[in-house]
This record gives structure tokens, sequence and C-alpha cells, in this order.
């Protein structure tokens, strides 16, 4: 049998266990309802600032449209935001509420994964139900599997959120089918690599132990350090402005924001192949190599 | 007895013929999915040699030597803390060795090509996967033996028809009672007819129904494929194998078959009661009326002895002139002349006495 035959029926499985786990419906529905809250919000506020902004236009005489005025606010923030103006300047036209979306998915990620991929291998390692696997697959078919199945599992889930705004987008006219398909499903592709990032981290770690409360405790502290050591860079690159910035002004990234993944969204959501390109190697390279590293320890310790 | 321990002893950490290394490849007609299929050829179907297991400082087994022929029932015998279940767990993969080598049907256990439809394991204490139903979780192991989709289902359950579970074939899991559960763990391992099925524990935990039922099951498989069982319930192991080795602090201290393990064909043994003196009316000793010289006398017979902690006639014989039947038939008619009152005859010392000899 060939070890992609082998990974394919153990990832199936894996999806069928993930997506019949209780802690994956509940969530599955916890994101999706978090996600729906935090659409509800963001269209919220937008009705206000187009109310606001009516107002003013009102009241100063000028004749100034709220989307030509909206979308050069855009350029300046998403310059800002992805420290980069081609960047900035491509991602303007996109729905406001899908690049929200997209960055509080992003945030969101760490959380699914750890709640989903925490016992990935531990869970089976514990009570030796792997032992059913030792004689029928190969140890690293089964760790891929088990990333792949963690990964899949995960981008549905991301998936059902961002439909669930694409809807919403839809419904309020804020764009039209085409467009908030095409830059959503866009958004959501973007934020798959930085997933397996997350999703491959997790299963390395639950390799680690044969009790899954320990990898919790270790997924969830290393999350937890990698998003404090990128906190203060992340201030240091985006809040340090210069006396002299004016409204074009680009930050430079500190060299301790790339050893985070969701960083790596402003690669991927370049118009520069280039850009796109390394975006893509740094985070499947990554998860490659602790799928790589996860695979070795778990064909060397006993079962 | 200490002689013969250091005989068998010494017959358990002789060295065998080298083993090919495990990263040699087999012959390629040998390795060929075809060939997989059909039963095996090989006349020795698990061979150890010089196997070793260290956990930190702790030597769990250590220089284990044995070659189990193809066909044949062979069991793992020792008190706890002996090694068994460590032997066994580097023969089904479980666990890596630390010294020595390994080999099912010539291949060494992380072989997965080689192997994935040819051995069934029923680990000891692997927790089934409870959300799987047992339907779909036999079928997914069928699938992983390659078994073509369109049998998995087919081949999934007649081997739950087998262990008598056919109804279970929707129930999750992880609501199986103990019985059950140890029930779908012997499906599995069961599943495509494999050559070699190790088993441990298989009966450990069940009620007596059930255990005899399982027992059954393994029965029936004998013949059809070579058995290693690891057990504490030695009258199982009795019952159903051929051959086995007693570990003893991770080291084998007797092997071979069973006959020879319990000296069966070496040794009759006759439980004799104490009788009434017909005319004190008081009680005599049980060996009182014993005919020593006329059992003496029964042809093959060598050596008599009296035990008294059992109240044990033990009759020794040369098994090359006589059969432990013969000599049976002889000292019986011998003692019933004397009015010896008979309790209980068996050949050999039985397993359960040899382990607790020997360990």
């Amino acid at each position: 049998m060939s070890p992609l035959r082998e990974i394919w029926i153990i990832f199936l499985r894996e999806l069928r266990r993930n997506f019949r786990s209780v802690k994956g419906i509940i969530l599955a529905a916890i994101t999706v309802l978090g996600g729906a809250l935090v659409a509800y919000g963001l269209s919220q506020s937008q009705d206000v600032r187009k109310s606001n902004f009516a107002k003013l236009v009102a009241g100063s005489g000028k004749d100034l449209s709220y989307e030509e005025t909206t979308l050069e606010i855009k350029k300046l923030f998403l310059n800002w935001w992805f420290a980069d103006p081609t960047t900035g300047a491509h991602l303007a036209p996109a729905p406001f509420l899908l690049l929200v979306l997209f960055t509080v998915s992003l945030w969101l990620i760490p959380a699914v994964v750890l709640v989903l991929g925490f016992d990935s291998v531990s869970g089976d390692v514990q009570h030796r139900t792997v032992r059913y696997w030792a004689l029928r697959a190969r140890r690293w078919s089964f760790v891929t599997s088990k990333f792949l199945g963690l990964w899949v599992t995960c981008s549905a889930v991301a998936l059902a959120m961002h439909v669930l705004i694409w809807v919403i987008v839809i419904a309020r006219g804020e764009a039209t089918f085409g467009a908030t398909f095409a830059w959503g499903f866009r958004f959501w592709i973007a934020s798959i690599p930085i997933l397996g990032v997350w999703c491959a981290t997790s299963v390395l770690l639950s390799s680690f132990f044969r009790q899954p409360i320990l990898s919790l405790l270790l997924n969830g502290g290393v999350f937890f350090l990698w998003w404090l050591v990128h906190v203060p860079a992340w201030v240091r690159t985006f809040l340090d402005i210069p006396q002299d910035a004016d409204a074009t002004w680009v930050p430079t990234p500190s060299k301790f924001l790339f050893i985070y993944p969701n960083f790596y969204d402003r690669y991927l959501l370049s118009p520069q192949v280039s850009h796109a390109l390394v975006g893509l190697g740094v985070t499947l390279g990554f998860a490659a190599a602790c799928i790589g590293a996860s695979s070795f320890l778990f064909a060397k310790r006993d079962l | 007895m200490p002689e013969e321990t250091a005989q068998l002893e010494k017959e358990a950490a002789a060295p065998e013929a080298p083993i090919a290394p495990a990263a040699e490849p087999p012959k390629a007609e040998e390795a060929s999915p075809k060939k997989k299929r059909k039963k095996s050829s090989v006349e020795v179907a698990v061979r150890l040699n010089g196997v070793t297991k260290r956990f930190g400082s702790k030597t769990a087994v250590d220089g284990v030597s044995f070659k189990i022929p193809a066909g044949s029932v062979y069991g793992l015998i020792g008190p706890n803390g002996a090694g068994k279940t460590t032997t066994f767990s580097m023969l089904a993969g479980f666990l890596q060795p630390t010294a020595g080598a390994l080999e099912i049907l010539g291949y060494p256990p992380s072989a997965i090509d080689e192997l994935r439809s040819r051995v069934g394991v029923l680990p000891q204490d692997a927790v089934l996967p409870g959300s799987d139903k047992v339907g779909e979780f036999l079928v997914h192991m069928a699938l992983l033996q390659n078994t073509p989709s369109d049998l998995a289902e087919r081949m999934a359950r007649e081997v739950l028809a087998e262990v008598e579970g056919k109804d279970w074939w929707d129930m999750r899991c992880s609501s199986l009672s103990h019985g059950m559960a140890k029930r779908v763990q012997l499906a599995q391992a069961l599943l495509g007819d494999p050559e070699v099925v190790l088993l441990d524990e298989p009966t450990a935990g069940l009620d007596p129904k059930v255990a005899y039922e399982v027992r059954q099951i393994i029965k029936s498989r004998k013949g059809r494929c070579t058995l290693v069982v690891s057990s504490h319930n030695l009258q199982e192991l009795e019952e159903v194998c051929d051959a086995a080795c007693i570990l003893d602090r991770g080291r084998i201290v007797a092997q071979g078959t069973i006959a020879e393990l319990t000296a069966a064909s070496e040794e009759v043994r006759v439980k004799v009661a104490p009788s009434k003196d017909p005319q004190t009316g008081a009680y005599r000793s049980a060996f009182a009326l014993v005919p020593l010289d006329a059992l003496r006398a029964v042809p093959g017979v060598t050596r008599v002895e009296l035990e008294d902690e059992r109240s044990e006639l033990i009759v020794y014989f040369d098994r090359k002139n006589t059969d432990a039947e013969a000599v049976i038939s002889h000292v019986l008619w011998a003692l019933l002349n004397a009015q010896v009152r008979i309790s209980a005859v068996s050949k050999g010392r039985g397993l359960e006495q040899r382990v607790m000899d020997l360990t």
C-alpha cells in the first residue's frame, strides 16, 4: 500500500472524528457565532460611520462621496497596517467587513487549533489506542494524517466563519456577490497556510506527551509565548511613529515580527507573486519542518 | 529439577543463527502484494535473538531468545514484572528493543508494508477509539490492511460475527462493556485471517463465560495461523499452547513444548488419600499401603518418589521405552491391588506447579 493511500485512509477517519467530536461541534458553533457577533458589531459601526460622515459633509458644504473618501482612508490605513503600500493599495477596494473578519479570524485561529489539536497525538497515545495502528500504518503517515485532519478541520471552521460574513456583506448590499466571493475566498485561502503553521506546531507539541493535559498546557504556553514575543515588536514597529511622519508613513517591520505566523498575512495577500511565494514558502516550510520533527519523534518513541 | 532448569536455561540462552539485519530487503517475490496475501512458507514465524529492553536503569527484558515454528500456539508465561508484555510489545512493534533483533515472518516489526495484513495484534490495555462505531473501526482497520474497499465491510462483518458481535456494528466503541470491547479487540486482531496472531492477556478481566467463549475463538484459530499468547492464566495456556517459555525478571527460565515444561512425558503423579485401618479404625499415612517395589518393577519406570507435602506419588519413567498412558495403567493397577485410595492422577506436574517452581 502506498503511503499516500495510507495517509488518505487515516485522514478521512480524522475528519470524521473531528467533526463528530463534541468539542469540535461546540467549538465550530462558538467560532461561527463569535464571527457573526463581530460581523454584526462591525456592520452597526459602519452604519454609524456612514451617518456621521453624511452629517459632516452636510455641515461642510463640500460634495464628498463616502465610498471615495473611505477608499482613500482605507488605503492609508492598510499601507500602515500591512507595512507595504503596494499591498495596502491592492486591498483597499476589498469590502471592509471582509478585511476585518480576516484579521479577526487570524486572531481566533490559535484558539481553535489549541482546542482541537492539543490531543491530536497524545490523546491516542494516552490510552494506547494508537497501538491498533502500529502494525498497519507507518508512524510518519499516522502523524501526517493527524496534521492534515486537523488542518482541514480548522480550515473548514474558518471557512464557515468567512461564509457567514460573505452572506452579511451581500445581504447589506456592501458589495456584489462576485466581489464578495472573490475577495472573501482569497482571504480564506490566505489564512490556510497560516493555519497550517499553527496546526503543525500543535501536532508537534502534542507528540511530546502521553498526557493530553500536559500537551494542552505546553500548546497554550507556546502559543501565548509566541504572541507575547510578537506584541512588543508590533508596538515598536507600528506605534513608534516618527515625529516628522506624514499620513503616507509606512513602518519598517522589526525582525521579531517574522517569527509570528500571522505576520505572513501581508505576504500571502500581496499582489506581487514573489512576495506571495515567500509567504507560502515560509509558512508551509515551517509546517513541513514541524511535521517532519513530529514524525521523527513519534517514530523513535515507545507507544 | 535444578539440573533440568539449568539445562532449559542453557537452551534459552543459547545463541541462535544470526538474524538478517532489519534493513536488508526481502526477496522481491516475497515482498510482492500477491505473495503477501498467500500463506507464508516460512518455517519460523517468530524469532527473537538476544532481545533486551531497558527503561532507564531498569532492565525489563534481558537477552531473550526463542523461535516459534509457524503454525504453532506459543505461550509467554511469567509472573507480574517478568517481561511478558514488554516482550510482546516489542514483537508487536509498540516498543523498540534496546539490543537484539526480532523478526516476524522474516521481517522486523517495523516493516509495515510486509506485515500489515499478515500479523494481527490484540494489545492488552489499548482502549478502542471511543468515538468510532464498531463497524467503521473494523472497516478502517481492514482498509489499512490493504483490503479493497468493496471487501472491507464484508470482512469486518464476518470477523465481528466470529466473535459473536454482529449486533454491535452501529454501537460506539465507548458504549461497549469490557467483555464486548475485548471481543471487538479480538476481532480486529483476527481481521483478514492473519498468519501470525499476537494475543496479550486475551481473557484478562473477563467473566468465566466470556473468557470461555474467547478461548473457544482462539482454539478455533489453532492450526490456521501461528498464535502467540501472553497470559497469567496457566490452565488456559496449558490447554491451548503447543509450547511456551517461562519468563522471570526479564529472563527466560525455561522453554519448550508444554509436555516438556510439565514433564508430562517423563513423570506420572498420583495423589493418594489416607485410608482407615479396618482393625483399629485409625487413619493411616497416605503412603502406608503404596507398593513401592511393585511400582519400581513397572516396565520403563526409572524412579519412584513420595512427596509428603502434597501426598503425591511421583513415578518417573524413560519416555524412550514407554509412554505415560502405559505407565498410568500399570501404576493404577498396582495401587488398586494394594487398596490404596486414589484422589487424582496427572501426567507431569501441571504448568502452574512448574511456574511456581521456577519463578
